[in-house]
């Protein structure tokens, strides 16, 4: 470049007085022209003259000139830059307006003060050495304006540890068991009550409503004292409004026979699936009950077995007695004070090691330890899917819970990856994903719409437990060979029984159509 | 006046229980006036195109009165520590 002014004074030298004259001209060419040939010694580059008319110039306003090569360059790094982005926000804002639209009209529905809408619940995990904000943020920015337009409730069950949402939703399921046991033993006792003692509760009943009468006195002053108590009888919509205030609360899935077509479960981040997923194994093929450690596992057996040399009785092996003992069922309740005595002992001493294992969060108070799996994922196979629930998974209908909606692993499941990626040489790949977020808001978008419409598909044991594995690749090396270490229940392979997966549904983003009214 | 002390906590007199209930009454109804202001203001349509109520409002005002709860919970108990530690004192 710099060689060309020093040529072409030579080669036309006879050129400068005709171009002399036409300096003035608005043309670039020609003032180009006319500096490498008005100074061919000097090699500095005059300053165009730019633009300009009598009327700018009365105006006081200097020349218009094209920025300079650098400034150029620059304005169009810049702009590029910032454009990219706009570009991104803009057309993301288009296709969450897209699928906002499109479930709206499923939120003017009337609903009653009494009833309470479908509730989906969502789990998320922060993503490997990171914040849950940044979990948080992907619900809020791609999920969450799309629910709230669709007049679907929801609950988010989010963790800042790993284990919280395995531990929850396996104690979730180990409650609902336990319920059912117990109703079914209340069952028992009536019965056996009615057969004996019918006349005679009769006769109780009639008593009972005798004595009634003559309380009625005192039930009246109670009733007084209860109502003042009450804000709603004092204040409000349902202040002196009987009708409404008799009314309960209706539970809108209650009325959705088909258990998979209740509620929704969201799971945001591959970890979050991972837990939700070994958390449902581990309440319906774990024991109801913490199940011993090992030193008092070992005690334990050392006892039974002198029991039994006594008796006489062939050992049974160690691997089969701790599997009687993770099948809880309704014997060993009733039964069994050995075993009950063994388990005091081991809350004891658990108790105990909670106390040394307590971290501090933030606040500075207290947290508690999370309890291990009750049962590991190599056991899957050898141990009985939850007795009380075989009735309802024989005819499958819902398993009866407090608010008639289905519980929580008869709700299909859909999963939102998380890509987080960190590191310094990452920062290429970082910042391509950050110019090209409206793929994934379509992605999430059209997923979340298939929560809302409820278009679901039978889990397939085969894939479905890989769904979202790619986030996989984001993780930190470091973070999962540290994980390894500790042996995080992350960074282990998901095992799955197929007698739990095939009672499982998940949601199908493909079944959603694009335009379904044309 | 009790009898081998059994006489329980000294009576407060009847008026100053009664100005006590009403003080109370008085709080809650003006919390009670103040939340159904602001939720419906943020939850209902202007429009009142429909005399009920469709899910998107009915949500937003369970979770606007939920809201309003809990931070009326935590200004309370925090202004209760603040007069217990005697921040306020000498003050107004």
């Amino acid at each position: 470049m710099s060689d060309k002014p020093e040529v072409k004074p030579e080669v036309k030298p006879e050129v400068k007085p005709e171009v002399k004259p036409e300096v003035i001209s608005l043309d670039n060419n020609a003032s180009k022209i006319d500096q490498s040939s008005s100074q061919p010694k000097i090699k500095e580059i005059p300053k165009s003259k730019g633009y300009s008319n009598p009327a700018l110039r009365a105006m006081g306003l200097p020349p218009l000139r094209i920025p300079s090569r650098n400034w150029m360059i620059f304005w169009a790094v810049v702009s590029v830059g910032i454009g990219g982005i706009a570009y991104d926000k803009y057309q993301q804002t288009k296709i969450r307006q897209k699928w906002c639209d499109r479930v709206h009209n499923y939120s003017l529905e009337t609903l009653n003060p009494n009833e309470k809408v479908r509730k989906i619940t969502i789990f998320v995990a922060p993503p490997p050495n990171s914040f849950l904000n940044d979990s948080m943020y992907v619900f809020r920015r791609y999920i969450k304006p799309i629910l709230n337009s669709s007049g679907v409730d929801y609950e988010i069950r989010s963790e800042n540890r790993q284990g919280v949402i395995r531990s929850t939703v396996s104690a979730e399921i180990r409650d609902l068991r336990r319920q059912i046991l117990i109703k079914n033993l209340e069952l028992e006792k009536l019965n056996t009550e009615n057969q004996w003692f019918n006349k005679i509760s009769k006769y109780l009943k009639s008593w009972i409503t005798k004595s009634d009468k003559v309380l009625k006195d005192e039930q009246d002053y109670l009733k007084l004292q209860s109502e003042l108590k009450d804000i709603k009888n004092l204040i409000g919509i349902y202040y002196q409004n009987e009708s409404l205030k008799s009314q309960t609360t209706i539970y809108k899935d209650s009325e959705i026979i088909e258990p998979s077509l209740n509620g929704g479960v969201i799971c945001i981040g591959r970890g979050a699936y991972k837990e939700y997923i070994q958390g449902i194994h581990e309440g319906l093929l774990g024991p109801l009950d913490k199940p011993l450690d090992d030193d008092s596992m070992v005690k334990f057996n050392s006892s039974k077995i002198s029991e039994e040399k006594a008796i006489d009785i062939e050992l049974p092996p160690k691997d089969d007695e701790k599997i009687s003992l993770e099948v809880v069922n309704q014997d060993k309740i009733i039964e069994n004070n050995n075993e009950d005595k063994v388990d005091e002992e081991t809350n004891l001493e658990n108790k105990k090691e909670k106390e040394e294992e307590e971290e501090l969060d933030e606040n500075g108070e207290k947290l508690l330890p999370i309890p291990k799996p009750f049962i590991s994922p190599l056991d899957y196979s050898n141990s009985k899917l939850a007795p009380e629930f075989q009735k309802f998974f024989d005819s499958n209908s819902k398993i009866p819970t407090s608010t008639d909606e289905s519980i929580i692993f008869q709700q299909p499941i859909l999963v939102i990856p998380v890509y987080n990626i960190v590191g310094f040489l990452n920062i290429p790949r970082n910042i391509y994903r950050h110019y090209t977020k409206r793929y994934l808001m379509e992605e999430y978008g059209k997923a979340t719409v298939s929560v809302i419409e409820q278009l679901k598909s039978n889990f397939n044991p085969q894939n479905d437990l890989d769904l979202c594995k790619d986030e996989e690749n984001d993780w930190p090396k470091n973070w999962v060979k540290k994980g390894q270490e500790r042996n995080s229940e992350w960074v282990q392979d998901l095992i799955g029984d197929e007698r739990v997966l095939n009672k499982l549904w998940v949601y199908d983003a493909e079944k959603v159509q694009e335009n379904p009214e044309k | 006046m009790s009898f081998l002390g059994l006489g329980g906590a000294p009576q407060v007199s009847s008026e100053a229980k009664i100005q006590a209930a009403e003080a109370e009454l008085d709080l809650v109804t003006d919390m009670f006036n103040r939340l159904v202001d602001n939720c419906h203001q943020k939850c209902i349509t202007k429009g009142y195109s429909e005399g009920d109520l469709n899910k998107n409002e009915s949500l937003c005002i369970d979770r606007c009165v939920a809201k309003y709860f809990e931070v009326n919970v935590k200004v309370g108990e925090n202004m209760q520590k603040l007069g217990s530690s005697g921040a306020f004192a000498g003050r107004p």
